[in-house]
């Protein structure tokens, strides 16, 4: 049952968001193209002379337009995959469409699994697609330049997504373990926010009475922030401790790092017993709070 | 599956909103093969009797066995549940529609539907948003009816529809399901639906208050079922 679940869900949010990250990658090929062309522009100017100057000027500019344009309608392209993802949770379980599904002979474990794992493929699809297309405009971006290098950029991208990837750019030998954790870390990032909008939408609509989508997105946005605002306030004594053993008696390099990698364990400790928190929560609603109009 | 079990058995049946009891202490058992008439005037319990049913809502007190079975993906297996609302989606097309029964529910017959829905000139690649409400409300039946389950539960079948329409619905209804399941019809248009049911529960304010065979309302010197619901429910 699970399997046809997850099919059902998958193949819905296909319908929205194939056709929405095949209009991506054009606009990130379009943009590419428009980088390459601005460089190959310049190398025009070059060879003319002052007499199209002002023309290779006035399209360099436009290409640059285009780039700064395609970047942002990429960045849209994920937001909008992610809210695809929660308007299908929202309207198949707790509009009408929820008297079909909360019937099925399933349990609400599964049908969560199911719009857990469609959720996360597409999330993880959009991020494939948007990196790939931010690499690609980078790379053509950096043709006006004349500094293509892609090796350089892309993977680094592609590998930087997660936010202590791109605390970690610096770094100078990306491993394979590194490289690893990184994606780990991404994914654990993606299945909580996730997760989190899940639990949020459910519990707006078992506890408003009206708008309900609009009590879902403010519980969403409330228990983010105060989780940001726990994690970092355990965060920050982590800092005042690695700071401490920098600086105080036993002034030690090895403490330091040893602090920074507990921080950076109870991180994932936290993140996981919240993923499993919001997880048993959204099951329950769906279970036992759920009332259909 | 125990045959001699009734088909639906409710011990002490409570469930609250908050302060406002929407069903209180209700107790019913419905066996095997009998159409039965859930009556009452608005308010009165009988969606909310339904959703606990069908799992989905959860009592406050007291049981709920179905077949036997509490509430949970084994007893949906076995219950057929028609709600008030249309539920499948817009975009859906009445194939998809059909496919989505038969992947879930092993008791869904496909050529039975598809012979019904010939019957009512639907063409199985049309979206739901083509259809016109009436349809859409018959394309549902259609699906619900084509389960071979053991209890059928229809919330309003007939109220949104004209009345040529409800025969359609009321024959569908009574063609289809097989003599050893049960059927539990809730409407406040009796007349329309008296001919067809053997049994009735009168519903008032959560409790229940007359549960009775049809044969009741004659036996005592009300000209029909309607002529008893009118008088017990007047304003």
């Amino acid at each position: 049952m699970l399997k046809k679940l997850f099919r059902y869900d998958f193949k819905a949010l296909c319908r929205v968001l194939v056709p929405l990250h095949l209009a991506a990658v054009g606009v990130g090929v379009l943009a590419s193209l428009a980088g390459f062309a601005g460089y190959s522009l310049s190398e025009l100017s070059h060879a003319f002379g002052d007499t199209i100057d002002q023309l290779v000027t006035l399209l360099e500019g436009l290409a640059a337009l285009f780039i700064g344009l395609s970047m942002l309608l990429l960045f849209c392209a994920t937001v909008t995959t992610f809210v695809v993802v929660i308007v299908r949770f929202y309207r198949n379980l707790f509009t009408d469409e929820g008297y079909l599904t909360l019937t099925l002979p399933v349990t609400a474990g599964q049908i969560l699994t199911a719009k857990v794992l469609a959720g996360m493929l597409w999330m993880l699809i959009d991020a494939v697609v948007v990196l790939g297309c931010v690499g690609a405009v980078h790379a053509g971006a950096e043709g006006f330049t004349g500094d293509i290098s892609l090796a350089s950029s892309l993977p680094v991208w592609l590998l930087g997504f997660s936010t202590n990837g791109i605390a970690s750019l610096g770094e100078s030998d990306i491993t394979m373990l590194v490289a690893l954790r990184w994606w780990a870390q991404t994914v654990l990032q993606m299945l909580f926010t996730l997760l989190l909008a899940y639990v949020s939408f459910a519990l707006g609509a078992s506890l408003a009475k009206q708008h309900k989508v609009a009590a879902g997105v403010g519980l969403f946005i409330g228990i983010w922030w105060a989780y940001g605002m726990i994690v970092g306030a355990i965060d920050i004594c982590f800092v005042l401790m690695a700071s401490y053993a920098s600086t105080g008696f036993a002034a030690d390099t090895n403490v330091t790092d040893l602090v920074m990698g507990a921080m950076s364990a109870t991180s994932v400790v936290i993140q996981i017993a919240a993923v499993c928190g919001c997880w048993a929560l959204c099951t329950w609603l769906l279970k036992h709070r759920v009332n259909l109009a | 599956m125990d045959q001699t079990l009734p088909v639906l058995e409710c011990t002490e049946l409570t469930k609250s909103y908050g302060p406002t009891m929407a069903l209180s202490d209700l107790s019913l058992k419905v066996p095997r093969g009998r159409v039965v008439g859930l009556l009452g005037p608005n308010g009165s319990g009988k969606t909310t009797l339904m959703k606990l049913i069908c799992g989905l809502l959860t009592p406050t007190r007291g049981q709920i066995r179905v077949c036997g079975l509490a509430p949970g993906p084994q007893s949906k297996a076995i219950v057929s549940y028609l709600p008030e609302r249309t539920y499948l989606a817009p975009s859906m097309k009445v194939a998809a529609a059909l496919d989505y029964f038969a992947d879930f529910y092993t008791d869904f017959d496909r050529a039975a539907a598809l012979d019904m829905l010939a019957r009512l000139g639907v063409g199985t690649t049309q979206p739901m948003s083509a259809l016109s409400k009436g349809t859409k409300e018959k394309v549902q039946l259609v699906l619900v009816m084509a389960r071979r389950a053991s209890l059928y539960l229809l919330d309003e079948p007939i109220g949104g529809v004209d009345p040529a329409a409800r025969d359609y619905i009321l024959d569908t209804i009574i063609g289809n399901y097989h003599r050893d399941a049960s059927i539990i019809i809730s409407t406040h248009l009796v007349a329309d639906v008296e001919h067809i049911l053997d049994d009735f529960i009168f519903l008032r304010g959560g409790l229940v208050e007359k549960c009775a065979s049809v044969s009741f309302a004659q036996e005592a010197g009300y000209a029909s079922l309607d002529d008893l619901f009118r008088k017990e429910f007047r304003c």
